[in-house]
């Protein structure tokens, strides 16, 4: 591999030497279809029925749906990290049912996902500095373009917290550490499966901006899987919602939200707190 | 509408290891019939240290060393005194974020609103407590409300669950209800219905509700008056169209600023 060391914050430096063809989409999901057996009954339950979607690089999708609809089980599938069942996945040009495994674990790092729970995601007895000590050992080359302190940097951490442990870290705090883990990898890809669920409003408000300021100074694609369609509509180009493992309604965020065609996302739409308020305005 | 609830400069501090911490200071708080009170706040706040010192579930090393808190005219919270036993269950109903823990795995829905009933309804009659339960759960809007009382808690969604747990929180008629985050972990659809129907009970019946949120959305949806708390102090009370539009304090700004614009 003949990339150089390269340094900054993500911004030109993060800027992928390999990045795909513009024409090659970072994910596609063909007719996917998962199924959950019970183990006690043997009862089959269908989690995504026959979904389609893509993402291009550097683009913005969402996926939303309420509890059991089945998007993290989609997100889960697309990303390999979740069991898949009929149809195909095409990430970064290669079918997961066709590729090796070998193959396949080389194209790991390019997807990085971040969970709603951040302390669920970090180890408790790793230090933030010794966790990414461990994901430097394992990927000396892809990770060597930026130092940690200026890693904690580019997620507007200050280098002190490196030597912290989890529980020492606020939720947001934690948060942070995860995405500047995900970054760290130089992704193609970032599964944010409800990174703001959990958090305070001034806090999600800034890891809002930062996922935003990555997306436009990384050129990392981004799968949004939320329930919350104000956080979706601020960071998203495009969104499919979902209901009942099946995709309802697709399409630009703006004529989704404004014009929507599906009873099911006119509920969700309706469901939305803050009506009075923001009819006030 | 006459004073249901009321704390007046309510400071409570926390005996730590490594000190005493403040985690109210200087509240008031007040609630009339008929009436929703939200209390908003981030994490940390004190909104629910507030809510667990009305009804006296306090930890242990946690006291409350000024002012009161008064029920229906009755002092049932100051310095060295603790009243709430008396209106615990009865007159103040309580309904938390995690329905399934409030609820008895092993207790049929049946068992345990007659167990609620029996302990606080001298001699109700064994016809008395299945009519009173049966029309809770239809004030609950549940369909199929014969079906819920014979089921366990594991046997109902997560909605249900909850609706019963409000079923628990107001089937002794209590004056004063206390929701604490009690639609957080609910689907947005879901936690719809669970509004609307406070806001019917509330009217219906005429109680108080303290609605305690870190959702000021939700909170403007619902609440005729908000009180936002932050590090253990009130930091603007008012009617809650004009807390959230025309708010006096940085604080709620920044709060209401926090929210993704929706055009």
């Amino acid at each position: 591999m003949t990339e150089a060391v390269q340094k900054g914050v993500p911004g030109e430096a993060a800027r992928r030497p390999r990045a795909p063809e513009p024409e090659t989409p970072v994910l596609v999901v063909d007719d996917l279809v998962v199924e959950h057996r019970d183990r006690g009954t043997g009862q089959v339950f269908r989690a995504v029925d026959h979904v389609s979607l893509r993402i291009d690089a550097g683009e913005s999708v969402a996926v939303v749906g309420e509890s059991g609809s089945g998007k993290t089980t989609l997100a889960m599938a697309a990303t390999a990290l979740g069991p898949r069942g009929g149809g195909d996945i095409r990430l970064l040009g290669h079918s997961l049912s066709e590729i090796s495994r070998t193959r396949l674990r080389r194209l790991r790092p390019e997807v990085q996902v971040v969970f709603q729970d951040p302390h669920g995601s970090l180890d408790p007895r790793q230090s933030v500095r010794s966790g990414l000590r461990e994901l430097r050992t394992l990927q000396p080359e892809r990770t060597s373009w930026i130092g940690d302190a200026e890693l904690l940097g580019s997620v507007r951490l200050a280098p002190e917290l490196l030597d912290r442990y989890p529980h020492q870290l606020s939720g947001g705090q934690a948060q942070r550490v995860c995405i500047a883990r995900a970054l760290l990898m130089r992704p193609r890809l970032i599964v944010a499966d409800e990174p703001t669920s959990g958090l305070d409003v001034s806090v999600q408000a800034d890891v809002l901006a930062l996922l935003r300021q990555i997306r436009a100074t990384t050129g990392a694609a981004l799968l949004m899987i939320s329930h919350d369609l104000a956080v979706v509509r601020s960071l998203c180009d495009v969104v499919h919602v979902m209901y009942r493992g099946r995709v309802v309604e697709s399409g630009p965020c703006e004529q989704v939200f404004v014009t929507p065609e599906n009873d099911y996302t006119r509920e969700l739409l309706a469901a939305m707190p803050g009506a009075r308020w923001r009819s006030r305005r | 509408m006459s004073v249901l609830l009321k704390a007046d400069g309510l400071a409570v501090t926390a005996r730590l290891a490594g000190g005493d911490l403040r985690l109210l200071d200087d509240v008031d708080l007040e609630i009339r019939r008929g009436q929703i009170v939200g209390v908003v706040g981030e994490s940390g706040s004190g909104k629910t240290t507030l809510a667990r010192c009305v009804v006296g579930l306090l930890d242990r090393n946690v006291r409350v060393e000024h002012g009161s808190v008064t029920l229906a005219g009755d002092v049932v919270v100051a310095p060295g005194v603790d009243r709430t036993d008396r209106v615990r269950g009865s007159a103040v109903g309580m309904v938390f974020q995690d329905a399934s823990r409030s609820l008895n795995p092993l207790m049929r829905v049946r068992t345990q609103l007659a167990e609620v009933l029996r302990r606080h309804v001298r001699d109700i009659t064994r016809a008395e407590v299945r009519r009173r339960s049966l029309e809770v759960l239809e004030q609950m809007r549940i369909a199929d409300p014969s079906r819920v009382l014979d089921s366990y808690p594991h046997q109902l969604s997560g909605g249900l669950r909850q609706r019963v747990a409000i079923a628990l929180a107001v089937v002794t008629r209590p004056a004063l209800v206390i929701a604490d985050e009690c639609t957080t972990a609910l689907d947005v659809t879901t936690q719809t219905k669970v509004v609307g129907l406070f806001r019917t009970l509330v009217d219906e019946l005429g109680i108080g509700l303290l609605f305690v949120t870190h959702d000021l959305m939700l909170a403007s949806d619902l609440c005729d008056r908000i009180t936002v708390m932050s590090g253990g102090r009130v930091v603007e009370a008012g009617d809650a169209a004009s807390v959230l539009d025309r708010p006096q304090q940085d604080y709620t700004r920044r709060l209401l600023a926090a929210i993704p614009s929706w055009t």
